[in-house]
């Protein structure tokens, strides 16, 4: 429980933003199956949005402030808007963001962390485009903060925080004191859809930004980033008995 | 007899004064409360039509027709008789005054007096019957007492004119100052003239005594009507004529606009987010129910019901409108409560599907869907509620230009391999008409075959056209209809843009929806270009000869019947260019049910298609449920919307093998000859 | 080259040390509870971890296990927790980290590993000097050795983060994430009482049912968490067998990652056929009973 903007107490919250290209737009070259992300428009990763969602109901429900993170690049900074629509108070767009790598992300994020003494920090658990997952567990160490991952719902009184942790057999309920970082899930809650007077004051609002400018250290080379499979087989039979035969070899093969 | 003329002034001031305040108090309502504007041009030649048509023809009535009939009696046997009363009060008051001069006019007037007042004394029972022995369904439940108070008002009205009349046929009144119709030969009062030859003639000093008694129920009656009048449903004696003379110019299905850099509260949320015709609407009903029992929601076991809307609203308004008089204006924050919620469900606003069958039916032409669509708003864009589908769709439209999650790069593929000008590869601009595609037949499979089905047509007439591709994005149409004007506005400048770009000047489209927003909506926001549906267009090639059609072997056997698609129906009044298509190749058709302006909707409409629908039977199901009950073994459609809807009912209800569904397009495609 | 791999579940503890055999030397870590599981794994030693398990006192003592025996690399199954765990020590421990891999070969000190990207979308082949795999579970058999491991308990810490309670999970133990072989329906099977003859399939097969979103979501003949598409379950089964779903974008989009998909649909222009490898044109209900039979 902090004092924040002159006076009011409350939570002083971050909500870590991941831009990435939209995944339903993303095609395979015609021939070499390499996968094209250039000319893909951008968007929200939908994890995004629930941990803002979950971020801004926080707020909403325990009083505070929250601000926006996202390490991306120019393209990135538009989208911050949209956080902003959603309840984000502030917004910082760091740039300079050149290709996956989990660790320069965890440290280019800590660093601002660090210095801006936040209770909660909410960030998605996976992103849809890599996977990853790494982050919630490379920031909360590398900021000392506890961990609750993968949570379905957020308690809080005074500075615990009690959280319903969704695994895979089990639904486990935690308590931590603060500072935590917490990962949400899809079913955390449903991203809301921002009413028109907020779209607006959030066109209006400004965007802070800055550039990273270290450097990009890289341990991995990508030797290819193809389509798995580009096409289906379409063996279509119309005369079921034939269809049945190849059909019970397939499944008896995969089935093994 | 200053006594009584004295009375009479009294009573009839009483009555008046109340009638008059109870007026003001009532608009005072609709003048102060809202702050919507309502957009109104004069047109006076349109407005003098509806007004014969719907107000002294009681036209709308008709669409029910033993309601309409006995409404439209009532109606004007109470002009007629109003000859009666004018005459009764005027030589009341001053017994030497005529308010006709005696002649032949004066006998017709009282001619049609006499006749009309037993024309509205069989209409009084037969309502009786009706309302009570019949017990038509939409009437039960409803302000059964105003109902039966009422009509005791007016047949009493009706018995004391005929006794009153029996005693001057038999001389008791001849000679009392006052007494009317003393001039009117028998012979013009045929009906008294009957009944009085069912009593015994009327003498001595009783029969005045009589005369009198009757005299002052008649006075009274009247005078109790008068005060009755605005506190009752039958405010709309004097709400509804001027509910149909001030109605909406355009068409009723046209939504409102928004000014998003002004306005801060948008839609409806309590009753001061309405216009002062919004009003109007509600006092003009009177609980009829013709709206509820046409509605395709309420039909199918949901809880919405258009006139419990317009009725609670009205309830509302009547009940804060006088806190806020006493109060004051500036108290509006603490009197005003929302509307949504205790008032009006947020399932029962989701529920509709914008078909505009309780609007079509509506006698007074009140707009129910426009309510519903800014209260929808007010939900939508204040609050940013809407049901999880709609919310998606609202995503994938900003993302993707579709309802549905969808490569827009990948939305003119179906077009690639059939020689057609794709826009936005080709940059091509040369082109006489545009074939606005839509999503729905650019993405779903099945609907593909009816874009395609347009192109082979349009080819065959050899026209020159071209499609967007991936420049086209969804009109907003599901946006609009469940509330996100902005969103919907945004597409729609989109769209505009790219249309002015390729200077378009022709458009045809495939999807009724697409059709009523560049025709109806996107015309509002300033595009200019002929809109024509592929019904209407198609038709035209026929009946031009540019293409023909012929039956093919199978349609002997084949008994058709056409789904009217809402927004073309209803919305754009297109019925008959889909029926003349199908006459062309056969005579074996039969309407289903609910056809043309009472068309039953698919229940896709107003963003229905993107929404669960768990409460009652499906809509669609009751729909191909119909055309089942006709036999029909081809549905013939004209809507990608119906076609997902009546497709997938006809699957989940076991007809796939006995129903064939076929869009319009399509039935032509398959039948055209060289 | 000296590998740890670990899983607070035993089975997939057991398939990496499967996977890893013959690449690395491999040290199986998992919770005491788990041990059975793991036991028989093959690795060369088995370190079980006793107490309150939260991630954050897991990964110190992974951190123990990796100081004590002087191994390179580590793996971790890709769970939640695994994933959180694997954040941790990639911080702690200053490992750079892989995600989610679906293959790991090792040459000359060279790993070259596989994984999914956008969405399955696209698989990327990467050379890489990273010490910390993220294992996706399902790329291999768990392991069966002739004898038991030696183990050791490991007692962990107190954790910050307190384990109050637990409740069960709702779904039912629904795992079509998992699944090896999917049987999904559609309205095409007309009626809730078509279901019988799906789930007598999937019995057969030793599958999982599913259905797409309006027999799931408008009709309710199968609960919520069954829904496969985009707004329900994305799937990546071995098959998927198509009953009466006609194909619509949304469900495509749940079933990319599916390596074959068979559809059985009376309707020839359905556009499941468009998106199958298989396809068998007719009435589900006379062809399904004749598939059983021929299983």
């Amino acid at each position: 429980m902090q004092y924040i903007d002159g006076g009011s107490v409350g939570y002083n919250i971050a909500v870590l933003i991941k831009v990435i290209p939209d995944l339903e737009q993303i095609k395979a070259a015609s021939g070499t199956g390499q996968i094209q992300i250039e000319k893909v428009p951008l968007r929200l990763d939908i994890l995004s949005e629930h941990a803002i969602e979950a971020a801004v109901q926080l707020k909403e429900k325990y009083g505070g402030k929250v601000t926006g993170f996202i390490f991306g690049n120019n393209e990135s900074i538009p989208l911050m808007k949209k956080a902003y629509a959603m309840g984000v108070d502030e917004g910082l767009v760091i740039t300079g963001y050149k290709e996956n790598n989990p660790t320069l992300t965890a440290s280019v994020i800590s660093e601002k962390l660090k210095s801006l003494q936040f209770d909660i920090i909410v960030l998605g658990n996976q992103s849809a485009d890599t996977y990853t997952g790494l982050l919630p567990g490379m920031i909360a160490s590398k900021i000392n903060a506890r961990l609750i991952g993968n949570v379905l719902s957020i308690e809080i009184e005074g500075k615990e925080v009690k959280a319903r942790k969704s695994l895979e057999k089990k639904i486990e309920v935690v308590k931590a004191q603060m500072p935590v970082v917490i990962s949400v899930t899809q079913e955390t809650n449903q991203p809301r859809l921002p009413p028109v007077m907020q779209i607006m004051a959030a066109g209006r609002k400004t965007i802070q930004s800055e550039e990273y400018k270290g450097q990009t250290p890289s341990y991995t080379l990508t030797k290819s980033r193809v389509a798995p499979k580009s096409e289906r087989k379409k063996q279509i039979f119309e005369k079921p008995e034939d269809g049945i035969q190849a059909v019970v070899r397939v499944i008896k093969e995969e089935a093994r | 007899m200053q006594l009584f003329s004295a009375l009479l002034i009294a009573g009839l001031a009483i009555s008046a004064a109340s009638f008059i305040y109870t007026l003001y108090s009532i608009f005072w309502n609709a003048v102060k409360i809202p702050e919507k504007p309502y957009r109104i041009k004069a047109s006076i030649g349109r407005r003098a039509y509806i007004t014969i048509r719907n107000v002294l023809l009681q036209g709308k009535l008709f669409k029910e027709r033993s309601g309409g009939i006995m409404h439209a009696l009532m109606f004007w046997g109470f002009i007629a008789f109003g000859a009666y009363s004018a005459t009764f009060f005027a030589r009341g008051i001053d017994p030497s005054f005529q308010l006709i001069p005696p002649g032949e006019i004066k006998n017709v007037i009282f001619l049609t007096v006499d006749v009309f007042a037993l024309v509205v004394l069989i209409d009084v029972f037969y309502a009786f019957l009706r309302r009570w022995v019949i017990k038509i369904p939409r009437y039960q439940g409803y302000n059964g007492f105003e109902a039966a108070f009422i009509l005791f008002l007016i047949a009493t009205l009706m018995i004391t004119y005929y006794a009153l009349g029996i005693l001057r046929i038999d001389g008791v009144s001849r000679n009392i100052p006052g007494a009317i119709m003393e001039s009117i030969p028998s012979s013009y009062t045929p009906v008294t003239v009957f009944f009085a030859g069912l009593f015994p003639k009327a003498t001595g000093p009783l029969s005045v005594d009589l005369y009198w008694t009757l005299y002052t129920i008649h006075a009274l009656d009247f005078l109790i009507f008068l005060v009755y009048i605005p506190r009752s449903k039958h405010l709309h004696l004097v709400a509804a004529p001027l509910n149909v003379i001030l109605s909406k110019d355009r068409q009723p299905a046209q939504l409102s606009t928004i000014d998003f850099d002004h306005e801060t509260r948008f839609g409806a949320t309590d009753i001061r987010d309405f216009s002062w015709k919004d009003y109007l609407d509600f006092y003009s009903c009177t609980e009829c129910g013709r709206c509820t029992f046409n509605c395709p929601a309420y039909l199918t076991g949901k809880t919405l019901s258009p006139r419990d809307i317009i009725w609670d609203l009205r309830e509302v308004v009547l009940a804060e409108g006088p806190e806020l008089r006493s109060k004051g204006m500036d108290h509006k924050d603490q009197i005003l409560k929302p509307v949504i919620g205790d008032t009006i469900s947020e399932t029962d606003l989701w529920s509709c599907t914008t078909c505009m069958a309780c609007v079509e039916q509506c006698p007074v032409m009140i707009d129910h869907v426009d309510k519903i669509v800014n209260m929808r708003r007010s939900l939508v864009l204040n609050q940013g509620k809407a049901p999880k589908g709609t919310l998606e769709t609202y995503n994938n439209m900003e993302m993707y230009g579709s309802p549905w999650v969808a490569d827009p790069s990948t939305r003119g593929d179906w077009a690639k391999d059939l020689g057609v000008n794709i826009l936005s590869e080709s940059g091509n601009d040369d082109f006489e008409i545009l074939y606005w595609v839509g999503c729905v037949s650019s993405y779903d499979r099945r609907n593909q075959e009816i874009a395609k089905s347009v192109v082979k047509i349009l080819q065959k007439a050899g026209i020159k056209f071209a499609i967007l591709g991936s420049e086209e994005k969804c009109t907003g149409d599901p946006a609009k209809r469940t509330g996100n004007e902005y969103l919907a506005e945004n597409l729609a400048r989109v769209n505009i843009d790219t249309l002015n770009k390729h200077k378009v000047h022709r458009v045809i489209t495939g999807c009724p929806h697409c059709f009523n927003s560049l025709k109806n909506d996107y015309s509002e926001m300033g595009f200019k270009a002929e809109v024509i549906h592929h019904t209407e267009f198609i038709n035209q090639l026929i009946s031009s000869g540019k293409i023909s059609i012929a039956a093919t072997q199978n349609d002997k056997e084949e008994k058709f019947t056409y789904h009217d698609s809402c927004y073309l129906g209803r919305y754009n009044k297109i019925y008959e260019p889909p029926r003349e298509i199908i006459g062309h190749v056969s005579d074996n058709y039969e309407e289903m049910s609910m056809n043309k302006s009472k068309g039953l909707c698919c229940g896709a409409g107003g963003g229905r298609l993107w929404m669960d629908e768990t409460v009652g039977t499906k809509i669609s199901h009751k729909r191909i449920g119909m055309a089942s009950d006709i036999n029909a073994s081809t549905v013939v459609t004209a809507c990608p919307y119906c076609m997902i809807m009546l497709d997938d009912a006809r699957r989940v209800t076991g007809l796939e093998d006995k129903m064939k569904l076929s869009d319009i397009s399509e039935f032509v495609a398959s039948r055209l000859t060289d | 080259m000296k590998a740890i791999v670990f899983s607070e579940d035993g089975e997939i503890a057991s398939q990496m040390v499967n996977y890893l055999k013959g690449k690395a030397e491999v040290i199986a870590s998992t919770l005491t509870e788990e041990k059975e599981k793991c036991i028989r794994a093959g690795a060369e030693k088995l370190y079980l971890l006793s107490g309150i398990a939260e991630p954050e006192n897991i990964s110190e003592a992974i951190s123990e296990i990796k100081n004590a025996t002087g191994a390179d690399y580590i793996f971790i199954g890709s769970t939640a927790n695994g994933r959180d765990i694997a954040g941790i020590l990639s911080a702690k421990e200053d490992m750079k980290p892989i995600s989610e891999i679906t293959s790991f070969e090792i040459n000359d000190g060279k790993a070259t590993v596989t994984r999914f990207l956008y969405g399955g979308k696209a698989v990327s082949t990467e050379e890489t000097s990273a010490t910390l795999y993220v294992y996706a579970p399902g790329i291999s058999e768990s392991a069966r050795a002739e004898s038991d491991t030696p183990t050791e308990t490991i007692q962990l810490k107190e954790p910050s983060v307190k384990p109050e309670s637990e409740e069960p999970k709702t779904s039912g133990g629904v795992d079509l994430e998992k699944a090896k072989i999917i049987v999904s329906v559609g309205r095409g099977l007309g009626s809730k009482e078509g279901l019988g003859i799906a789930e007598e399939l999937a019995k057969k097969v030793n599958g999982e049912i599913a259905g797409s979103r309006p027999v799931c979501l408008d009709y309710h003949w199968l609960s919520e968490d069954r829904q496969v598409g985009l707004s329900g379950k994305k799937v990546k089964p071995k098959v998927y067998i198509a009953l009466g779903i006609s194909g619509q974008i949304q469900h495509i989009a749940g079933i990319r990652g599916a390596k074959t998909v068979i559809a059985i649909n009376k309707d020839k222009s359905a556009p499941i056929f468009e998106e199958c490898d298989y396809g068998i044109v007719g009435d589900l209900f006379q062809i399904v009973p004749k598939l059983i039979s021929a299983l």
